[in-house]
């Protein structure tokens, strides 16, 4: 099978130097106690090619950002470890297993326009779906289940709003309920996938907060993020991608203007000390882009958000090679 | 964006449907299934009986006088082939003390229908009363226009007779004669039938038929039916088909083309077009249509008259 | 009264009482995901589809509710299959499949020799002359169907809202995926003989979409699409034994009519504050 972007990738990856022990991971002793391990895996949807030559070893307790610009494969990194997205080659390991195996164990909180949020589901059924799985065929859910649900809804304050419809939430209570799901579901590594962005700073900072908290518990975090303040400071690890994974480390490494420079293309602006990225494949590719940001109509725009219609969110098979053509 | 008070359009709107649906079901229920007005009117405690066509209802009317009150499933000018019935229809049959079918074929799911339902008396099948090896069979099924001979016609009236006397056995004599008198007209018929194609030159009884119901009144008073356009009521013919009949007819010298008045002509009239022959789209056969042909004696009167008229 | 008790004298009635609200219940079950799935299109593929299946049944002498379900699931499953495997547009594919299904039935139909009145009753369907062995029938496929959605009730309500974490969670969504189509296939089987091939997706789809209208918990608005699934059948049926005319179609005009009404007064009509969907959907 041939890719009309595998030369291309390859190419744009072999003049990179490696980043410290980042991008390549000496597979054998990392595999070991990694959480989550991909080796050399190329993958994408349909024949577009989204990732190439992925190789990845998260440990247990990490929190880890993925950053990257749209269409980088962010969200595709998660879908495949998700078990959502079977690789073209390469090896997955999630868990100890492969990807899926180990499902329950594993929450997955997809990109807030995946769902219909006028489903006529309450906060609390919402977050009950976490228990489902587990509680298998037949079962109804129990005492443990709603205790379960309502410590979670209490964990991202929203224990108030069980009641209410979802449709009628903002968004960033939406990311509330969908992170509550995930810890009601009790799992070993979560994969959150734009978990903060659009909402406003204290829901990010409370969010963050939690996710930080389970962490430190030794649960495995794995979000993909836009906000890269939000990923220096408050992640410990960060994992920029582009295509392929082009730096690995702790959380100031995205900071370095090398590594900004090697992920997103040198479209990058230092605002007093903050950076933003100007992303040029925004602007390229908004009308089919993947990695859509969540828009929360009340927030002011900010610097790296791009403005313009919410591009459709659900083929993925559409775009994620195209992205980079904007980069050249 | 929005039109000016949507809310306002839409009930309009539906009390616009709604009154146009109430108009309409008025219309249709008006038009019953009214047999001839020459009949007796039914007595008090006359019993139901349901007949499948309008054509057997009236020969069930006049065997059963006053005694019985008659339906007919079919109403007039409806199709039996594509009928579908209506809660009326349903409660006639399961309040009937005798349901009359055609049988060969022509009424199968009309029969089925009433098993499902079922009805309070027995299914008479008429068919089956008539004599050994009258039955004209073509392609190995049945061809059930049996009562467009009258001479067959007699026989069912003499089978529902028998049935009705078994059902009102008090009544028995007075059905007996009912059913002679009828008898006697329909001999009379049958003679008159044979006296008007008589006058038909030997060299003009060839004749194409819209869908095959004149078999045994071809053969009765002495026709010959060339070939039929539609094969099955409710499948247009093929393109093959048409040249068949095309090419037969014009073999034979066919010199008309018998359509019913229940069938849309256009058809008949293409094929008559093509091959310069005389259409004659007012019969009928398995329905009874207005006045005169409201009976089972005017509906044979009148088609007689149209055919001798396109031959002669 | 007399309107009421009368009717209910006659065996056909009641018989065609108990499917209606047989039907009613089973459609406004499975109408209920279908609706939320956006799926109506599918509801009319397979309708049609069942339409081949009825004429070879009547060819080949077996039972019209076999050759209806083969029919109709066979194609579900091919539709669902197109849909995940193939990157044709959905409507593209439904929209040839099922007419492609529908004309197979035409000309076979036309194929037949002799009368076969029997399948113009399926186009409309007759709720009033369904027999005791259909009705066991349908109630045995119909209690299936509900055993089913009971069963797999969190997991049918956990894939359709979010399949993609559903399916990271462990739930098996694709195969629930086909599963649902094939409910949504028998629950067609099921309503044909009573409302017909033409209009059996106002059965599946109206009283959900009413009920969508009128409540936003998952749980009171399958109840209450049931609720007016059921009653519009039965009223429906009343109302076509006192006029005389055809019940499917009464039986749908009525559930229409609940749909008007909840649309013009219901609290959350679609009228005043129009409906935004999500991106989701599978």
């Amino acid at each position: 099978m041939t890719h009309p972007h595998d030369a291309r990738s390859h190419e744009h990856a072999s003049h990179l130097p490696p980043i410290g022990s980042a991008a390549g991971i000496d597979a054998g002793h990392a595999r070991a106690h990694a959480d989550v391990w991909l080796s050399d895996v190329t993958a994408g949807y349909g024949d577009r090619l989204a990732l190439n030559g992925v190789n990845l070893a998260v440990e247990a307790g990490s929190l880890l950002a993925v950053v990257g610009p749209n269409g980088a494969g962010k969200s595709t990194l998660l879908k495949l470890i998700a078990g959502l997205l079977k690789p073209w080659s390469g090896r997955v390991e999630v868990l100890g297993h492969r990807p899926g195996v180990a499902a329950r164990r594993v929450a997955y909180v997809p990109q807030a326009e995946t769902v219909d949020w006028q489903f006529p589901v309450t906060v609390e059924d919402v977050v009950m779906m976490g228990r489902y799985p587990a509680l298998g065929v037949l079962r109804r859910p129990g005492r443990d289940d709603h205790r379960a649900v309502t410590a979670a809804l209490e964990k991202v304050s929203m224990a108030q709003h069980a009641g209410t419809q979802i449709g009628a939430l903002s968004g960033g209570q939406r990311r509330r309920v969908f992170l509550a799901r995930a810890l009601a579901s009790e799992p070993d590594l979560f994969l959150l996938d734009e978990p903060v962005t659009g909402v406003d700073i204290t829901t990010q900072q409370e969010l963050m907060d939690i996710l930080e908290g389970e962490a430190k518990r030794g649960k495995t975090v794995i979000a993909t993020t836009h906000d890269l303040p939000t990923a220096a400071e408050r992640f410990q690890q960060v994992a920029a991608i582009n295509r392929t994974v082009v730096a690995f480390g702790p959380a100031s490494l995205i900071l370095d203007p090398d590594v900004l420079a090697r992920t997103y293309g040198g479209h990058v602006l230092v605002l007093g000390g903050q950076r933003a990225i100007l992303d040029d494949a925004h602007h390229h590719d908004e009308a089919h882009g993947r990695e859509a940001h969540f828009h929360e109509e009340s927030r002011p725009a900010q610097p790296h958000r791009h403005r313009g219609p919410r591009p459709a969110t659900r083929d993925e098979s559409r775009d994620a090679g195209s992205t980079t053509d904007g980069e050249g | 964006m929005t039109p000016r008070s949507p809310r306002g359009i839409v009930v309009r709107l539906a009390a616009g449907v709604a009154a146009l649906s109430f108009a309409l079901v008025g219309c249709v229920a008006a038009d019953g299934s009214a047999l001839a007005p020459d009949l007796p009117s039914p007595e008090p405690g006359a019993i139901r009986v349901v007949a499948t066509t309008t054509v057997l209802a009236d020969l069930v009317a006049r065997v059963g006088g006053s005694l019985i009150r008659v339906t007919s499933l079919v109403p007039k000018g409806g199709e039996i082939h594509t009928f579908d019935p209506r809660p009326a229809t349903l409660v006639a049959i399961s309040e009937a003390s005798l349901v009359v079918v055609n049988g060969l074929g022509l009424d199968d799911p009309l029969t089925d229908l009433v098993g499902t339902v079922g009805s309070k008396g027995p299914v008479l099948r008429l068919g089956d009363a008539l004599p050994p090896g009258s039955i004209l069979v073509e392609e190995g099924l049945a061809n059930p226009h049996a009562w467009l001979n009258v001479a067959h016609a007699r026989s069912y009236v003499a089978a529902i007779a028998t049935a009705l006397e078994a059902i009102l056995p008090a009544k028995a004599s007075q059905i007996a004669t009912q059913a002679a008198a009828f008898d006697a007209r329909l001999a009379e018929l049958d003679a008159w039938t044979r006296t008007q194609l008589a006058a038909v030159p030997q060299a003009n009884r060839k004749v194409i038929v819209l869908h095959d119901a004149f078999p045994y009144f071809a053969e009765a008073y002495g026709l010959e039916v060339i070939g039929s356009v539609i094969s099955t009521p409710g499948q247009d013919p093929s393109a093959g088909e048409i040249a068949d009949l095309l090419a037969a007819i014009k073999s034979s010298g066919a010199r008309a083309i018998f359509s019913e008045a229940q069938f849309s002509d256009k058809l008949a009239h293409a094929i008559a077009d093509e091959a310069r022959m005389v259409v004659e789209s007012n019969l009928y056969d398995d329905t009874l249509g207005d006045a005169p042909a409201d009976s089972y004696e005017g509906l044979i009167r009148w088609d007689v008259d149209r055919i001798v008229a396109a031959l002669r | 009264m007399e309107l009421v008790v009368d009717p209910l004298t006659h065996a056909f009635f009641v018989r065609a009482m108990l499917a209606a609200i047989l039907v009613g219940t089973v459609c406004a079950v499975v109408g209920t995901y279908v609706v939320l799935k956006g799926l109506a299109f599918i509801g009319e593929a397979v309708s049609h589809a069942a339409f081949p299946g009825l004429v070879a049944a009547f060819v080949f002498k077996v039972p019209f509710l076999l050759g209806a379900g083969v029919a109709a699931v066979g194609t579900a499953l091919g539709i669902g299959l197109v849909i995940r495997r193939t990157r044709i547009r959905t409507d593209t594919a439904i929209g040839v499949i099922f007419v492609g299904m529908f004309a197979l039935g035409l000309f076979w139909y036309s194929a037949i020799k002799g009368f076969v009145a029997d399948l113009f009753s399926f186009l409309f369907g007759n709720i009033l002359a369904i027999s005791t062995g259909d009705l066991v029938s349908l109630v045995a496929l119909g209690a299936l169907i509900l055993v089913v959605v009971l069963v797999l009730w969190k997991e049918l309500l956990y894939a359709t809202f979010d399949p993609l974490a559903a399916a990271a969670s462990g739930l098996p969504v694709g195969l629930l995926e086909y599963l649902f189509l094939v409910l949504v296939a028998l629950t067609i089987v099921v309503s044909l003989q009573a409302v017909g091939i033409i209009l059996v997706v106002a059965m599946l789809i109206t009283p959900a979409a009413t009920a969508q209208l009128l409540s936003i918990h998952f749980n009171r608005l399958m109840l209450l699409a049931v609720v007016i699934g059921v009653g519009g059948a039965i009223l429906g049926l009343y109302a076509s034994y006192w006029l005389n005319v055809a019940s499917g179609a009464t039986i749908v005009l009525v559930e229409t009519a609940v749909f008007g009404l909840a649309l013009v007064l219901g609290p959350r009509t679609g009228l005043a504050s129009r409906r935004r969907r999500g991106t989701s959907a599978p």
